[in-house]
């Protein structure tokens, strides 16, 4: 054999073994840059995948503004193309919402398995919006379809919505279908009251989500505050109200009531009737007239003074009583 | 240097395409020698097998056995085509380029120094009469033109041994005498060249040595003069001589009536011996003998068609 | 070195010298830009489609430049160019190299030049691309080497239209070779990163290094492969 002919094979074995070993190192790097590389489909398409699932996307609008209505038909060839969207891009978002949105109505399994399919991808899995869709479809289902097994589709939606609350940028209101959900299911489960059940799952959910040991409105740090945002305390005050009037006699509900309100109002004084603050030295509520527990005044009976201090009264020189802690 | 082109059984078959049957051999044991300096001209008809010699000297093409040898070197040799220019049969150069741009790649590729090549570019197309045309695209060039321009590639590197397949095809008289010239300037210079062609009067004229092939064999090789063949002697008789014509055109290996009706014969020189002594035609009136010159051409009918 | 040069400058001059290149490239470039007016149609995903569609065309590009070598390369041996170079000292290795390089860099040329075009339509569009979008581009910009040497090695001793036809229909697979787990000769599905482009997800300097190593040693394995063949071909 020729000297160049063995220079040759040399060369030829040594690129060859430093190339396999290189693409396996590619390989095996291209799955950690992105978890979802195995999970794209093994269609022949050179390097035209996502290009392909872009057009297969054009076509499915365009098949999607020709149905007047779903049926099962047109509903499992909608599936049919989104699963092949989804196959050649799994982090394609809009194909999984709204897919998913055109076939809640008549085959919510099938969206909900898409959302599932979105969920799993490693560029979608953080999106709160597929798993709260998921939820409300259940939710959907449950409110069209009463079956044996709307139990099982609630708690199924809960766990959607949980995950939803988990995830970064989801918006505050879907804490309510949360929580109502959680009341509905122990209502269905345990035969609950539903708005003390309501009350009770949001002072669970506002206590596990590190929302109390907040700041007070005065600027003191207590314990056992809650720090919410106006349209929680007032969806609070609000259940609270419904509760008073529907089940006037109820103990858990009246339990469940002063808790809330101690929580939200610590240092705030609020007339209990229509929940109005009341300041320093009023004795009835200037928003309904009811009676209020006075506060802010010297203990001494003779005086009797609204005071600015803590230690000693302006205006007969007494000892002021610390008021006691709400616990 | 002693020889320019040696072979040594130099073998080239074409194994078929199905089964490997019908085997084509295109060369059968081919022995030459070609002395150093010297011009030979290798002959033969369509399909003898020139043309594969020459690519198996060129390293184109795998020889099936034997072996062969430019400048002393054996073929393969990479540096050794530094020293060689070849133009090969009806040469196509790519259209895209100018003469000059591929004269300048051709000079690359024969690693002439840099600042030579600009010069030496200008030389060449001077002369090849081809000055005008430096700019012009190769794909607009006619035969003629084209295979100056492979003249002009081959002579680049002022080979040591120039082969040329077929360089006079598709050059007019003028082209042809110019191409003679450069082969006869680049033997001056000291170099061999190694040609093949079909026009045997101009091998006749140039070469020093020549070799007919035939179906891939050798049928003759050797110095041009030791190999042309006597022409025997040319008898013109005349017309009014029927008798002694009806005699000789017996004898005679090629008869031909002229313009006036007169026989010319051509006898081989023994015949002629035994007709003259018999007739006494060196004396008579009617017949008019001229004695046969010698020519490649002969050499090469003779040889060739013995062989069939 | 010069002899390796020269053929691939003859090749690049050749190619480019063809105004139908620079005609295609800035048809290319303007799809890429066409792909925003389908906004409507694409429900807002319209830089999907300008990013899926610009790494389509510049693949396709690549292709499609390399793919003419198998035209190049049968026509010279065709023809008797390859034995009025070949009969020079040129080795037949060389010529091999000098064919690869110079297709190479054509095709890497036009490769860039939609490329940049991309940039500037997406950047105008859609804001400045991020850093993976840029190391996907080079990656395909890579991927056009062991390309060429995929034809190369069918051009040495298949005829043209032949040589054309596997070379398409092996590039087009060399990017399904992943599923052989890289026990193979060339795998482009490693240069293919048009999904991390578009999700920038984070393509490491380390895996455009090695992904450019790979394209190397593929064409070095190619064309001591392809020389193999080449040099027992009679001219």
């Amino acid at each position: 054999m020729k000297k160049s002919n063995i220079i040759k094979v040399i060369i030829l074995l040594l690129a060859l073994g430093l190339n396999v070993k290189t693409l396996k190192s590619l390989h095996a790097e291209q799955v950690v840059i992105n978890a979802d590389r195995p999970k794209i489909s093994k269609l022949p398409l050179a390097s035209f995948h996502k290009f392909w699932a872009d057009i297969q996307w054009m076509l499915m609008i365009q098949h999607m503004g020709s149905i007047d209505l779903t049926t099962e038909q047109n509903s499992k060839e909608l599936y049919s193309e989104a699963n092949t969207i989804i196959d050649l891009d799994p982090g394609f978002y809009k194909a999984y919402e709204i897919s998913s949105l055109m076939l809640s109505a008549k085959k919510p399994q099938f969206a909900i398995n898409l959302l599932k399919r979105g969920q799993a991808s490693v560029h979608t899995t953080n999106d709160w919006r597929l798993y709260s869709m998921a939820g409300n479809i259940r939710q959907q289902e449950i409110f069209f379809n009463k079956g044996p097994d709307n139990l099982t589709k609630l708690r199924e939606s809960i766990e959607f919505y949980r995950e939803a609350l988990n995830k970064p940028g989801v918006i505050s209101v879907l804490e309510k279908s949360f929580i109502k959900s959680l009341a509905q299911e122990r209502f269905e489960s345990k035969g609950d009251k539903l708005l003390i059940s309501e009350l009770q799952e949001w002072f669970k959910h506002l206590s596990q989500s590190n929302y109390m040991n907040g700041e007070g409105e005065h600027g003191n740090s207590t314990e056992g505050y809650m720090s919410v945002s106006e349209e929680v305390k007032s969806e609070l005050l609000s259940l609270i109200q419904k509760i008073k009037q529907e089940h006037p006699n109820d103990s858990k509900g009246r339990a469940i009531s002063d808790k809330v309100i101690k929580a939200l109002f610590k240092d705030i004084h609020i007339c209990f009737r229509c929940f109005h603050e009341y300041h320093k030295g009023d004795k009835y509520c200037n928003e309904c007239s009811k009676p209020v527990k006075i506060f802010g005044v010297c203990s001494s009976p003779d005086c009797a003074k609204v005071i600015r201090g803590h230690k000693f009264c302006e205006h007969c020189g007494k000892h002021v009583v610390k008021p006691k802690r709400r616990k | 240097m002693k020889y320019a082109v040696r072979t040594e059984d130099l073998r080239k078959s074409y194994k078929g395409a199905i089964f490997k049957r019908n085997e084509v051999v295109a060369l059968d044991t081919l022995n030459i020698e070609v002395p150093s300096g010297s011009v030979f001209g290798f002959l033969g008809p369509n399909g003898a097998g020139k043309t594969t010699t020459i690519r198996c000297l060129m390293d184109l093409i795998h020889p099936s056995s034997g072996r062969a040898w430019v400048l002393d070197t054996p073929v393969g040799d990479l540096n050794i085509k530094e020293e060689i220019g070849f133009l090969p049969d009806s040469p196509t150069f790519g259209g895209h380029l100018s003469a000059l741009e591929f004269l300048g790649l051709s000079a690359k590729l024969l690693r002439l120094p840099r600042h030579e090549i600009n010069a030496r570019v200008d030389e060449v197309l001077n002369i090849v009469e081809m000055k005008d045309y430096k700019k012009a695209k190769l794909g607009g060039f006619s035969r003629g033109m084209t295979q100056r321009i492979g003249i002009a590639q081959a002579i680049l590197n002022r080979p040591r041994l120039l082969v040329l397949d077929e360089p006079l095809v598709g050059l007019d008289p003028h082209g042809r005498k110019d191409l003679i010239d450069i082969v006869n300037k680049q033997k001056e210079r000291g170099s061999s060249i190694f040609f093949c062609s079909h026009i045997l009067s101009d091998v006749e004229k140039i070469c020093d040595y020549v070799g007919i092939l035939k179906e891939g064999k050798l049928l003759a090789f050797g110095k041009t003069g030791d190999l042309t063949a006597d022409a025997g002697v040319i008898l013109t008789v005349d017309s009014s001589d029927q008798e002694t014509a009806q005699k000789l055109i017996m004898e005679a290996k090629e008869s031909k009536k002229n313009a006036h009706g007169d026989w010319v014969l051509t006898l081989d020189q023994q015949v002629w011996e035994k007709v003259n002594s018999e007739l006494n035609l060196e004396n008579k009136d009617t017949v008019k003998v001229e004695k046969g010159h010698k020519s490649l051409e002969n050499f090469f009918f003779k040889t060739v068609q013995k062989e069939v | 070195m010069d002899e390796i040069f020269a053929i691939a400058h003859s090749l690049w001059k050749r190619l480019l010298a063809a105004k139908v290149v620079y005609f295609l490239t800035l048809c290319a470039i303007a799809l890429i830009g066409i792909t925003k007016m389908y906004d409507v149609l694409m429900i807002g995903e319209s830089r999907n489609l300008m990013v899926d569609t610009a790494f389509m065309l510049i693949t396709v590009a690549s292709m499609l430049t390399v793919i003419s070598l198998a035209f190049d390369i049968p026509k010279e041996l065709q023809s008797g160019i390859a034995s009025v170079l070949l009969a020079k000292p040129l080795g037949r290795t060389h010529y091999l190299i000098g064919k690869l390089v110079g297709i190479s860099w054509v095709a890497m040329f036009i490769a860039t030049l939609i490329s940049i075009g991309f940039l500037i339509i997406y950047g105008v569009t859609y804001g400045a691309p991020s850093a993976s979008m840029i190391k996907a581009l080079i990656l395909v910009i890579f991927s056009i080497i062991p390309m060429a040497s995929v034809v190369l090695f069918f051009s040495s001793f298949l005829n043209e239209a032949v040589a054309a036809t596997i070379s398409t229909i092996a590039i087009w697979f060399g990017y399904m070779l992943f599923a052989m787990n890289g026990f193979t000769v060339y795998d482009l599905s490693v240069f293919n990163m048009s999904a991390e482009a578009f999700y920038d997800d984070n393509i490491t300097n380390m895996y455009l290094l090695k992904a450019a190593f790979s394209a190397v040693l593929t064409g070095i394995s190619m064309v001591c492969f392809t020389s193999f063949i080449f040099n027992k071909r009679d001219l």
